[in-house]
This record gives structure tokens, sequence and C-alpha cells, in this order.
């Protein structure tokens, strides 16, 4: 169970940083930022990057993704902007447009 | 915890920081740090450790960490012993605990403003019936209209300027009591002669108008009885104000026109009698005014010019002894 959860219906104007697990099923106007986990739900929606050490992508980013150690877009995601991660997974289903960089996850 | 979280729809972990607002529909429990507003439809609950640099506006709030700004519930707002809130709070319902730390205004009653999830247009029309409503709570509700200047800030004693500043529905006091200023003094009013206290005076010294008249006799239900009546009586403009007008707090002017003490002989006056103005208002057959009578008590009649306590129901509704 994520440390925080934001869950549909919930807008955060502003940016969102914490040090521990983050699950979003609703929508954050800026950024995500993490040192543990980050989960994106079906319905969430995030417009700007999305920093963490795992991030998992199930709804709509519109923004870079940096992940430290694995980016996984699930089916349903859809990404428009840059993947940096050491691995990458990219699910049937996953709209996904953007560069990909895997040689150096942190950032 | 798990249990908690349940609850709570949306959670900020304790590590957790938002730059900016969060609004929406749904619960929240803020563990971590907010710096902005929560404008949401559902709870709020700041937990121990959390905190909230902004104005938090829900259905109904629960503190028990720190918030800086104002809490606005549409339900009740609660503040818990490990709370400490900095604003104002807003809300029909407000409950406080014991170890609490709170600083600002609190307001329970009168309109509740509306949520800000309802738009713009709400809040607008909210604010103009609230500058155009009559005050429900106003401390001079059922007493006779002051000019707003007669009353100054400096002139009440401080716990009355407080409560006239605060916004919490608090009993009002009973009026200090009233002295009448030397030589004008026309029924309510600190500003004597003023419209309102015209207005007061004519309802309560019917007597005064009679200006030059005879004497009639009238019922006395109080007010201003102290104009004095010699012969004709003092020349009354048309508001009734008598510039010879005497304060009725003087010995001479204090006997009531009904009798107050039982029926019976009474002991004789002692000393010279000023000019009586009972028998004149009595309208009875009595010998004229000025003219003591101390040897002929009437039974039921007092004396003139006995010094007796007398009960005199000013205009502003209190009693002077």
């Amino acid at each position: 169970m994520a440390d925080t959860v934001i869950s549909s219906g919930l807008i955060i104007d502003g940016n969102l940083k914490t040090e521990a697990s983050i699950r979003i099923d609703g929508q954050v106007l800026g950024r995500v930022q993490s040192t543990a986990g980050v989960e994106l739900g079906p319905a969430s929606s995030v417009s700007a990057d999305v920093q963490g050490q795992r991030v998992s992508v199930a709804g709509t980013v519109l923004g870079n993704v940096h992940a430290t150690e694995r980016v996984d877009l699930l089916s349903g995601a859809r990404l428009t902007g840059d993947v940096r991660a050491p691995r990458l997974t990219i699910a049937d289903g996953a709209s996904f447009r953007g560069k990909v960089d895997m040689e150096s996850g942190h950032e | 915890m798990n249990e908690e979280r349940g609850r709570m729809s949306s959670v900020l972990g304790p590590t957790g920081l938002v730059l900016g607002n969060v609004q929406g529909q749904g619960d929240f429990e803020v563990r971590g740090r907010v710096q902005g507003d929560v404008v949401l439809s559902g709870r709020v609950l700041v937990a121990p450790g959390g905190l909230v640099l902004g104005t938090i506006e829900a259905q109904q709030i629960t503190v028990s960490g720190t918030v800086r700004g104002d809490l606005i519930a549409e339900d009740g707002v609660e503040i818990t012993g490990s709370g400490q809130v900095e604003g104002n709070v807003s809300s029909p319902r407000v409950a406080i605990e014991a170890g609490a730390k709170v600083r600002g205004h609190l307001r329970t009653g009168g309109e509740e403003a509306p949520a800000a999830v309802r738009g713009g247009k709400d809040l607008l029309a909210f604010a103009e019936r609230a500058a155009n409503a009559p005050e429900p709570d106003s401390l001079t509700a059922g007493l006779p209209a002051i000019p707003r200047d007669a009353l100054s800030r400096d002139a009440l004693p401080r716990r009355d300027a407080e409560l006239i500043d605060s916004d919490e529905e608090v009993a009002p006091e009973p009026m200090r009591p009233f002295t009448a200023p030397p030589g004008g003094l026309r029924g309510g009013g600190l500003s004597g002669g003023g419209a309102a206290g015209r207005s007061v005076s004519e309802a309560a010294a019917p007597e005064t108008r009679a200006s030059g008249g005879k004497k009639r006799r009238r019922r006395r239900r109080g007010g201003d009885r102290g104009a004095s009546i010699e012969g004709s009586g003092p020349e009354t403009d048309a508001s009734g104000t008598s510039a010879q007008h005497q304060d009725d707090a003087r010995p001479e002017f204090l006997p009531p026109a009904r009798p107050t003490r039982p029926s019976g002989p009474l002991p004789p006056t002692e000393g010279t009698q000023a000019s009586p103005p009972a028998p004149a208002r009595q309208g009875r057959d009595e010998p004229t005014p000025g003219r003591p009578t101390p040897g002929r008590p009437t039974p039921g009649r007092k004396a003139h010019g006995k010094k007796l306590p007398t009960f005199v129901k000013g205009a502003r509704g209190h009693l002077r002894g």
C-alpha cells in the first residue's frame, strides 16, 4: 500500500514530492517526484515530469519519465515525453511517443 | 494505520510535500505538508505531524496537526488536543478539545459561506447577502436607535468594545447605568435631543406635550417624568423637549403618580415642600401646585416633597432608583 495515495477526483494543482511510494489515480498538474516507487493508475493524469525509483504508468503523462530502476508502461498508458531508465517495458496497448534513453537512469 | 487510511480516500504521506493547491472530490488526509489551499467536497483530516499552510475548505475538517490558514467547513470543524490552528474558523459547528491551540476568529452563526467548489458566483451572491443582511445579534436589538457617533468605541468600557468587535455570539450584557447629563435629557439616547431620542421621549413623556394646557391625568408608564410642571408647565417645542426640563433624578420630582403606599393617613411631611408636580399630574381636584399641603393627608396619596424611592423606567428599559 502506497504511502501517498491521490485518489481519483482529487486534483493537485502543483508539484508533489515525497520520499516514499506514491499511487496516483487523480490529476497532478505539476511534477511528481519520489525516491521510491511511483504508480500512476489508469485514470491518472500527470502534466509534467515524473521521477521515481520505479515508475509504472497506466494513465496519461504529458512529460518526461525518469526512473532510477525501471519504467513500465502498462496497457492503457499514454505517454508523451522522453523516458530515461535502465530498464523499460512497454505493454501491448500502451501508447508512447518520445525518446528512450537507457544508458544512465540516474538523473 | 490501514483501517485509518481506508476511511480517507486520499492520503499525503508523512514525507509528502504538495507545493500547490489541492482540490476536488473526496476525502484527504494530510500527514505531510501542503503549501497551498485545500478545497474539497469531502472531509479533510490533518493528522498529527501534518501541516497545511493555506486555507482548508471542506465538508468536515478535523485538525490534529498544524494549520496556518482559515478553516471553512459546511458541516463542522473539530480541533483535537494536538491541533494547532492559526487562522479563522467558519463553520456551523466547532469542537475544540482541551489542549488545542487556536488563534483566530470563530464564526458559527449567520449564513454559511458556500464552498468554493460551487463556484465564484455563489461566493459573490453570498457576499452581497451578507452585506445587506440585518445584524441578527446586535447588542442594541430592541432598544431605541442611538446615533452612531454617540457611541464612540473609546467611550465604552473595554469589554463592550471587545464584544462589538468580536464575531462570537454572546448574550448582550445589560446596559450600563445611564446617568442623565445635567440640563438636557429627553427620553433615551446619549445625544440628548437626537432624532431617535426624541421619538422615544414623545412616547414616554406625554405630559409635556400639553404645553400650556390642562394637566390631564395620564397613566404613567414610566419614561421621562422629570419635566417640571409649574402652573401651565414649561414651554415645549415640537419635539417635546422642554427648555426648562429638569432632571427627574432630583429629589423634588420623585413622587409617583400612583400611590405606592397602602391607603391610610400619612405621616406629616417635614420641611418645606418644593413645587409638587404630582397633584398636577394626577389631575385631581388638588390645590394649585406650588402650595404644599402638609396637614392634609389624603388616603392613598403621598405627601408632597417626601423623598421616596421611586423607580423610573428609563427610556433604555432599565430601572433607575
